[in-house]
């Protein structure tokens, strides 16, 4: 209902899909991106692009696997433009969250360490509950390609909680 | 081991929260920028005689066309809209205090600025504005944000997108200063220049700019030395 009332040009339709879908775009971006400016670049650029393609949107379809399907993948092409931009400097490529120094932040510190792809699965699988059918719908990626990197991704996690002795 | 793992995940994940005091802004920019009626009026604002002593800059590797000279700004009367020309990434625009970025893909990027510049290869785009220069991609996303103290009024990208050169204005005076594309290293080269844009010589990488005594200068980065340009 809030769709179609978007798509006809209710700015307080739209107003309401924000409130209700800023805080999981935002912890989309950052869970990938590491870093809190670019994360709100990307979760409002992800809003944006969504919002005016909004004729192209099935109203039956529910708003927020569409939404975190663009939030996802741009940023995972954020980094990847971002690596050509610093590719002259010492700059590390790993995300710089800034996490209490607790167990939640030692997770976080530990999913610094997978690739971008994997931070993306574990994102979606973990921090906005999808399956992992739904994830390869989100990803256009086979599911068996999104169980590896779950497993690969949750055997990473173990190994440096363990390291850490935190866990 | 797993769930436990996973639990400590999930758990570590919903602790992620947006700053509150972000959210009323982004929620305003989005509504603007998408919300058909501000749309239009922008549309208006563009085509409707803002731009007509506006600065425009097309990126590198355009075919020139019209009045547009591929790497150089230069006064123009508008046209209606921002055209990107045959074989350039975007068009710039500089009016009303906004720059205005048109792409390739369609899209129309603006934000209140005091000079902005393509990145040689269009990749990117760099804004000046009161207290900071802002290095951004095509449609926004703003890549980094280093502050400054005073106005940007001129950019410059090195022909190899390593450095940015800038002038800031603080208190009537201007100096030149210059950025590693990525945001870092950021120095001054020099005190009281002129506000024109400075220019990097595609050959050696030195920056030739013009002084508050209306000389020309070259700065050498290697070694790091200022030198009459005429020497």
């Amino acid at each position: 209902m809030l769709v179609q009332q978007a798509r006809r040009g209710s700015r307080a339709a739209a107003g309401e899909l924000f409130e209700r879908h800023w805080p999981a775009a935002w912890r989309a971006a950052y869970a990938i991106t590491g870093r809190r400016d670019v994360a709100e670049d990307v979760a409002q650029d992800g809003f944006e692009r969504a919002l005016r393609a909004l004729d192209r949107f099935d109203p039956r379809r529910p708003f927020a696997p569409w939404l975190h399907r663009i939030v996802v993948n741009r940023a995972l092409d954020v980094i990847r433009k971002d690596r050509r931009l610093v590719a002259l400097d010492d700059v590390p490529e790993t995300p710089m969250w800034d996490v209490a120094d607790d167990a939640d932040g030692a997770m976080l510190a530990a999913l610094a360490v997978l690739t971008p792809e994997r931070r993306a699965v574990c994102l979606l699988r973990y921090g906005l509950g999808y399956a992992p059918a739904e994830i390869a719908d989100l990803l256009d990626l086979p599911v068996g390609t999104v169980h590896s990197r779950l497993a690969r991704a949750l055997a990473d996690l173990r190994t440096q909680i363990e390291a850490t002795d935190v866990v | 081991m797993s769930s436990d793992c996973e639990a400590r995940l999930i758990r570590a994940l919903a602790g992620l929260t947006p700053p509150p005091t972000a959210a009323a802004r982004v929620r305003a920019t989005v509504l603007a920028s998408v919300m058909p009626s501000r749309r239009r009026g922008r549309a208006r604002a563009v085509g409707g005689g803002l731009l007509a002593a506006a600065t425009i800059t097309a990126g590198a590797g355009m075919a020139a066309t019209g009045n547009l000279v591929p790497g150089m700004r230069q006064s123009a009367v508008a046209p209606p809209d921002l055209v990107v020309p045959v074989g350039a990434p975007a068009v710039t625009a500089l009016a009303g205090g906004r720059a205005w970025v048109a792409t390739i893909a369609g899209e129309t990027i603006s934000r209140p600025a005091s000079a902005v510049e393509l990145s040689p290869a269009g990749l990117f785009v760099a804004f000046g504005e009161r207290g900071a220069l802002v290095a951004a991609e095509l449609d926004g996303v703003v890549r980094w944000r280093t502050p400054v103290d005073g106005e940007v009024v001129q950019i410059a990208w090195a022909p190899y997108p390593t450095y940015i050169a800038y002038v800031v204005r603080r208190g009537g005076r201007h100096d030149l200063r210059v950025i590693w594309a990525n945001g870092r290293h950021d120095r001054r080269v020099a005190r009281d220049v002129a506000p024109t844009r400075p220019h990097w010589r595609s050959d050696t990488g030195a920056l030739d700019y013009v002084g508050a005594d209306g000389r020309a200068w070259t700065w050498e980065r290697e070694p790091d030395i200022l030198r009459p340009r005429s020497e």
